[in-house]
């Protein structure tokens, strides 16, 4: 797959699986689920929180009335402020949210995305291979920026502002809840974002499929005078959108395949008229640039070259994403094990799709890839047919490659003459299930894979719908960001908000690198000490050279700083789970499974931010 | 404001325990500053009660607490110590809001929405079907005289304009019991006549004010019971009437005496030992003839109004 990525399924997700958690191992503790995750956080929040409004409420009020008054606030608000609550209200405040918004011209920031689209061309790269990947990058992040920044504002600045301007002061004198007031200040604004994200959403769609749409034209003489020895010419389109296709020839003058070779990503389907000289050819629009391939994953598990299970080996440059497989005469492989397989999903046979990389060792046959061989296997050990026979292919790098497989393999001669044949159905596969095997055959070659690299792709999904999830994604995001923002802004003034609200986003992407530092998986210490070397410019391996106390110091303090950021990754949603970008761009369907996955962190996080904005609002003084 | 406020069919909330709507008892407030450390003491044990149907009007300088009790009373502060009861219940009650109506002290409304838009916001809070709703919205737009301004933006409003609105904003739920925040504080004479006459229909219909105020004739004019409040401390309490007559003093006034009347009486104050203090030819207060004035101007408008 051109980009990284894990398949999670959503039960994988959400339930725990305790036996990969280790207590002092920061990084296996994803492994406990989001369910447990949550709730525990959730569980401990709903201890700290009230304990420390009590610690407060004591400094000021004494323990026993302080308690008093936290007990009651909680109470009253399970009590009164629940069943009270009310739909006509929360409607008010969010039309008048909406007002607001669109009375302060927020309007802008469509104004500044159209901008963008139609200036587009002076900054995207249109002679890029693949330019639909460049240009639905371009739009879903443009679009994400500004929603986004929009979120902020309105929700940082709106509650601080009515209170500055007092307006807050003839609201609250009315029978409303401070849950209302944040309630219904979510949803007006997000209801302005949802507006200006379909209106964003339909000029990207058409943007993104007009700047793609081309053809090209090809002419009688544009092909080779002279054939090659086995009859075909060669021939070119004209020159359009800064690519140009082949066309390959045959004998009798029809094009081999109906179709272009494939270039920057898509190809055009040709038709011809006449005869001779004479023939005109028709060339289509552009096809296969805007797709969402959605692709049926296997369980991989790797076989070291003794034929043991491994983990795969580590060639260096390379992150843990891919391991790599030795080639040449050994036993080590890469087997994915799909289910599922029958004859009605796949009726035509294995339709299989790699993205395998390749690490060379040696420079070898530099035209042509890293041969490699496909065994299908079953996974019933007591099976007749234990395997199918190798079928060899030729790896290709940074493109998908299609390789499907036929329903019957030729497995030799029968007596008679006629081929002897086997049926993948029949013979290979065991209650649903096949494997498929993967190996490198040139010696000292590797071949590169991960859990996403090899497929099944039956059927495509539909562009539009796909780039509707993009879409969703970013909504998601906008959600979040604007219960966040009103939650800030329930007790901070308005920058203030904004900036914490920003600082949340930004420790939600940079959490996990936080955690790193401190399990040293990523050496050159925290801010402080990072900050110092810098300054010295110093490489991240050399000591430190400073006074040790005063090393020592810097080191603890950058660990307790970053221990508090790293429990804040756990409490802040991490945006970058909301990225499908990649998956729209490059033409793989946002799996459902992921879409579950954000909708479930959307409304825990959406509802935990409303909750506690509803607390902080109840128990401020608006008129302090 | 010259049509008549009618009290719409607005669910009427049970009456409250006793006469007493408002009770503080050592209400008091300190402002801290961000480390917690008292800054002003705003207001301090104040002990007060204020019955059902009376006007109550607390008197101060600037800065003297008023705005302070009022804040508290609505639950906008929260007290430092003592409590502040309305309708009997805690002032942090939210319940409380479905019966009181407040006019603060400069009309703080969404400055993007129009008249009716603001009113149709407010109206919305509360528990009134949308043909009541409307209705309300109407009669209020009417009764504060905004008809010709309805659909301008409430940021191209004069000061006196945005009061009249808050005003409206205040009794959209008609309420029993109406907090008032410098009622007449920017406005002209007549809209301070108007206000104050509304102020008194407000009562006769029934419901209790409390208007706080610094502009001492209004006070005078419209509540009967007043509280004066000075650095935070109550410094007089007690029905206007009883406050401002003077014991020992005794006034006649009279028309069409002639010189030689005016003798005899003279004589007859002296010869009853009394003091006399002064005899003059009484003036119109400012606000009196201003009021006159306009009154003359309007019934013959493009004249100069006749000297008296």
């Amino acid at each position: 797959m051109p980009f990284e990525h894990h398949i999670i399924e959503y039960w994988e997700w959400m339930l725990p699986n305790l036996s990969e958690v280790r207590l002092l191992d920061a990084r296996s503790w994803s492994n406990i689920g989001f369910l447990m995750g949550a709730s525990g956080v959730l569980l401990l929040l709903a201890f700290l929180f009230p304990f420390l409004w009590f610690l407060i409420a004591v400094i000021k009020h004494g323990p026993s009335e302080g308690f008093y008054l936290v007990a009651k606030s909680i109470y009253g608000g399970i009590t009164e402020d629940l069943p009270g609550f009310s739909f006509r209200r929360t409607y008010a405040i969010a039309k008048v949210a909406v007002q607001e918004a669109i009375r302060n011209r927020v309007l802008v920031g469509f104004a500044v995305f159209v901008l963008l689209m139609l200036f587009a061309g002076l900054f995207l790269d249109v002679e890029n291979s693949n330019r639909a990947k460049s240009y639905i990058s371009f739009v879903l992040w443009a679009t994400n920026c500004l929603v986004m920044l929009m979120a902020v504002i309105l929700s940082a600045f709106s509650i601080p502002n009515d209170i500055k301007s007092k307006t807050i002061y003839t609201v609250v004198t009315k029978p409303i809840r401070a849950g209302e007031i944040v309630l219904g200040r979510v949803i007006g604004f997000s209801a302005v974002g949802s507006v200006m994200l379909l209106m964003m959403g339909l000029i990207s769609y058409v943007f993104v499929v007009r700047g793609l749409s081309h053809t090209h034209v090809l002419k009688a003489d544009s092909f080779a005078t002279k054939a090659d020895p086995t009859g075909k010419r060669e021939g070119v389109t004209s020159r359009d959108a800064h690519h140009r296709h082949r066309v390959i020839m045959d004998k009798s003058g029809n094009i081999t395949t109906g179709e272009t070779e494939s270039e920057h990503g898509h190809f055009h389907r040709i038709e011809s008229e006449g005869e001779g000289a004479n023939r005109t050819y028709k060339v289509g629009a552009a096809r296969g640039d805007l797709i969402a391939r959605s692709p049926i994953f296997g369980k991989l598990r790797r076989l070291d070259p003794a034929g043991n299970p491994s983990e795969g080996i580590n060639v260096g440059d390379e992150w843990t994403y891919r391991t790599f497989i030795e080639g040449g005469n050994n036993r080590s492989a890469a087997i994915w094990t799909f289910s599922n397989v029958t004859p009605e999903r796949y009726p035509e046979g294995l339709p299989l799709e790699m993205n395998l990389s390749v690490f060379r060792t040696f420079k070898g046959v530099i035209a042509r890839g890293v041969m490699g061989e496909i065994t299908l296997r079953n996974v019933n050990p007591d099976a007749k047919v234990k395997s199918s026979p190798p079928i060899t292919f030729e790896s290709r790098e940074y493109v998908a490659h299609r390789f499907p497989i036929d329903r019957k393999l030729k497995i030799g001669k029968n007596p008679d003459g006629t081929d002897l044949t086997m049926d993948i159905f029949e013979d290979l596969v065991h209650e649903g299930k096949i494997e498929v095997s993967i190996r490198c055959i040139e010696h000292s070659q590797y071949f590169g894979i991960a859990q996403p690299d090899v497929y099944l792709r039956p059927s495509d999904s539909f562009f539009f719908v796909n780039f509707a999830k993009g879409y969703l994604s970013i909504w998601l995001q906008m959600v979040l960001v604007t219960c966040f923002g009103v939650m800030f802004s329930t007790f901070l003034s308005g920058p203030v908000a904004m900036m914490a609200t920003w600082c949340a986003i930004g420790l939600g992407f940079f959490g996990g690198l936080a955690r790193d530092v401190l399990t040293n998986l990523v050496t050159g210490g925290g801010p402080i000490e990072s900050g110092i070397r810098i300054l010295q410019q110093k490489n991240t391996s050399s000591d430190l050279d400073v006074y040790l106390p005063l090393e020592l110091a810097i080191k603890y303090s950058d660990k307790a700083m970053l221990v508090v950021v790293e429990g804040l990754t756990y409490i802040l949603p991490n945006y970058g789970n909301f990225d499908t970008s990649q998956f729209v761009a490059n033409g793989y369907d946002v799996y459902p499974d992921l879409v579950g996955q954000q909708l479930t962190m959307a409304v825990v996080y959406a509802l935990s931010a409303s909750i506690a904005a509803y607390f902080f609002l109840k128990t401020r003084e608006i008129a302090g | 404001m010259p049509s008549q406020l009618e009290a719409p069919d607005v669910a009427k909330a049970a009456p409250a325990s006793g006469d007493v709507v408002i009770e503080t008892r050592s209400l008091t407030k300190v402002f801290r500053d961000f480390w917690g450390r008292p800054k002003v003491r705003a207001l301090n044990a104040l002990d007060l009660q204020i019955r059902r149907g009376e006007i109550f009007g607390l008197l101060g300088p600037n800065g003297s607490g008023k705005s302070t009790t009022i804040k508290l009373l609505l639950g906008l502060l929260f007290p430092s110590s003592g409590q502040a009861l309305v309708f009997g219940k805690d002032a942090t009650d939210v319940a409380k809001n479905e019966r009181i109506g407040y006019l603060p002290e400069e009309s703080y409304l969404y400055k993007f929405l129009n008249a009716e838009e603001t009113l149709d916001f407010y109206a919305r809070l509360f528990n009134m079907t949308p043909a009541v709703r409307k209705q309300r919205i109407e009669q209020l737009i009417q009764l504060v005289g905004i008809q010709h301004a309805r659909r301008r933006q409430l940021r191209e409003y004069s000061k006196g304009m945005t009061r009249r609105i808050g005003l409206a904003q205040a009794l959209i739920n008609d309420p029993e019991l109406i907090l008032l925040d410098e009622p007449t504080s920017g406005l002209d004479p007549i809209g301070t006549r108007e206000m104050k006459d509304l102020i008194l229909k407000l009562r006769d219909q029934g419901k209790t004010i409390l208007m706080s105020s610094h502009l001492l004739p209004d006070v005078q004019d419209v509540c009967d019971r007043i509280a004066i409040l000075h650095q935070g401390e109550l410094k007089e309490l007690g029905a206007v009437s009883e406050l401002l007559t003077v014991q020992d003093v005794t006034q006649f006034k009279a028309k069409g005496l002639s010189p030689a009347a005016e003798d005899e009486i003279r004589a007859v104050i002296a010869r009853h030992g009394g003091e006399l203090l002064k005899v003059e030819h009484p003036t119109l207060s400012l606000e009196e003839l201003f009021l006159n004035i306009v009154k003359d101007s309007e019934a013959r408008p493009g004249r100069r109004a006749q000297q008296k």
